[in-house]
């Protein structure tokens, strides 16, 4: 009885979690392909990323998404991801309407690139963007129920 | 490795001597090339935020993977330095090259010599190919392992080097200026298997891109890379023989190694006395042969230790001293001068010390 009783009040705890949880994220992954067209001229494509190769580069996608009843706070919404382990970020593809966009190059501590330094062979210097290790962005508006937006980013597997 | 190149420019020999012996400073120089086939590649988001001022438990979001697929890409490059003088006819003659695997994954490879070289004035006589196995420079028959295709098809680890002989004959009767040219390639077990060709020229050779599901190591597909690009390709290439009624043979080798306890460990202050035999023979002469040995930042020319012949010879060479050989400080290169050498003179023993930095 004892057992039975624990199991219904984890339920419990999940089922007020899930409800509290109205902003949710859904990542994508593509792979950026670059392919001559008709007419000569050298385009890109967005392919399935099921596998991938050294030197392939990858775009990440995170739609952010308002499923619940409230509205969340206007500058309060604050989404944060890893450059993933064995890729490199490009610099200047991170994107993200309405957003302030920071890095970091420790995963703690996020800047502005012009205010990100880093020791280079015991100089201190601006952190190239093959040094950084982190992404936020900060989004600005208001987030009504059902409203949604997206932030991207690309890196290069090495 | 060590490699010896020879350059014939009008029948002046001038030989050039690495002094890298057995794979001594080799360690340093490997490095990945890419991520290794089979990892997997993840990546999770979060957010917080919040609602009527108060903070809300962070949510993440999905976790995305993508698997790291297995890229073949294989380089073979000509270690000879120029075309390798022969006698006509002449035996056991060798060609040295070097295959490295610059894919990220281990992949076994065939190799194969090729003598009907369109550019090559005559076919070489292939008699037998050897991986270097020893770990000693240069070919030991008898302890350098004897290739035999698709028995001993090396498997190479990613960005592994393997350093190849072929050994030919030369034909009786060619003239002098000659050229013998021997094509060496090394193509990947999955494209002779999978493609069913093992000859960039032949029809169905797989272009880069060309995949394979399921083969790779770690369980992803196999992917042919840029080095078999047919307007590019780095899979192949030719190393040359030549005809020449003087040839210098160079073989060098380390004597002695005394380190600073009295035995023979390689470390900082370790005495490396090397040795060059330079020997001449065909029924010509070579003219204006200088052997120049560079040697590497991890070595240290010892002062006044040259002997020629079993004569020392001081270190000062032309224009700062009275004759051509001795060592040259700025280059860090030991000359030796030696004129005019008639074929079939006896061979020039050339020794020097040099100490681990």
């Amino acid at each position: 009885m004892t057992h039975i009783t624990l199991m219904f009040a984890l339920f419990a705890v999940f089922t007020a979690q899930a409800a509290q949880a109205q902003v949710r994220l859904d990542n994508t992954i593509k792979k950026v392909q670059t392919f001559v067209n008709e007419s000569g001229e050298v385009q890109r494509r967005m392919v399935d990323a099921d596998s991938v190769i050294p030197g392939d580069e990858l775009q990440y996608t995170i739609r952010f998404t308002n499923h619940g009843e409230q509205t969340v706070d206007a500058g309060t919404i604050v989404i944060t991801d890893a450059i993933p382990s064995h890729t490199e970020y490009l610099d200047g593809t991170a994107f993200g309407s309405g957003t302030q966009i920071s890095f970091s190059v420790d995963g703690e501590g996020f800047a502005a690139p012009a205010q990100l330094l880093v020791l280079n062979e015991g100089d201190e210097g601006l952190a190239s963007a093959q040094q950084y290790t982190g992404i936020r962005w900060a989004f600005s508006p208001m987030l009504a129920p059902g409203e949604s937006g997206y932030v991207s980013f690309n890196v290069r597997l090495k | 490795m060590t490699a010896s190149k020879i350059f014939v420019l009008d029948r002046q020999f001038f030989v050039l001597v690495s002094l890298l012996v057995g794979g001594l400073f080799d360690a340093q120089v490997g490095h990945a090339l890419g991520t290794d086939a089979g990892v997997n590649i993840q990546n999770t988001a979060s957010v917080n935020f919040e609602i009527n001022g108060t903070a809300q438990t962070p949510v993440s979001s999905n976790t995305v993977q993508t698997l790291v697929d297995e890229l073949i890409d294989v380089v073979v490059v000509d270690n000879n330095g120029g075309p390798v003088a022969v006698s006509t006819p002449d035996t056991g003659v060798i060609l040295q090259f070097t295959v490295t695997n610059n894919g990220n994954g281990a992949e076994v490879f065939r190799v194969i010599a090729d003598p009907n070289v369109v550019e090559g004035g005559f076919d070489p006589l292939l008699d037998q190919l050897y991986l270097e196995s020893n770990g000693l420079p240069g070919l030991q028959i008898g302890a350098d392992t004897a290739y035999v295709s698709g028995t001993s098809d090396p498997l190479l680890a990613e960005d592994e080097s393997l350093v190849i002989y072929v050994v030919s004959n030369i034909p009786v009767g060619l003239s002098q200026g000659d050229n013998g040219d021997v094509a060496l390639r090394a193509v990947s077990e999955t494209i002779i298997t999978q493609a069913g060709v093992d000859n960039p020229d032949d029809a169905g050779w797989p272009t880069p891109g060309t995949s394979y599901a399921g083969l790779g190591n770690g369980g992803g597909d196999i992917v042919v890379g840029s080095s078999h690009d047919p307007s590019n390709l780095l899979v192949r290439t030719t190393g040359r023989y030549q005809v020449s009624d003087a040839v210098i043979d160079v073989t060098k080798s380390s004597i002695t190694v005394l380190d600073p306890f009295g035995g023979t460990t390689l470390v900082p202050g370790t005495i490396i006395t090397y040795q060059i035999d330079v020997a001449v023979t065909g029924t010509g002469s070579a003219d204006g042969v200088v052997i120049s040995d560079l040697l590497p930042a991890e070595l240290e020319y010892q002062l006044n230790s040259l002997i020629i012949n079993g004569v020392a010879e001081d270190d000062d060479f032309a224009p700062l001293g009275v004759d051509g050989s001795g060592y040259n400080t700025g280059a860090s290169t030991v000359v030796v001068d030696r004129g005019v050498v008639a074929g079939g003179s006896p061979t020039i023993v050339i020794t020097f010390d040099a100490a681990i930095r």
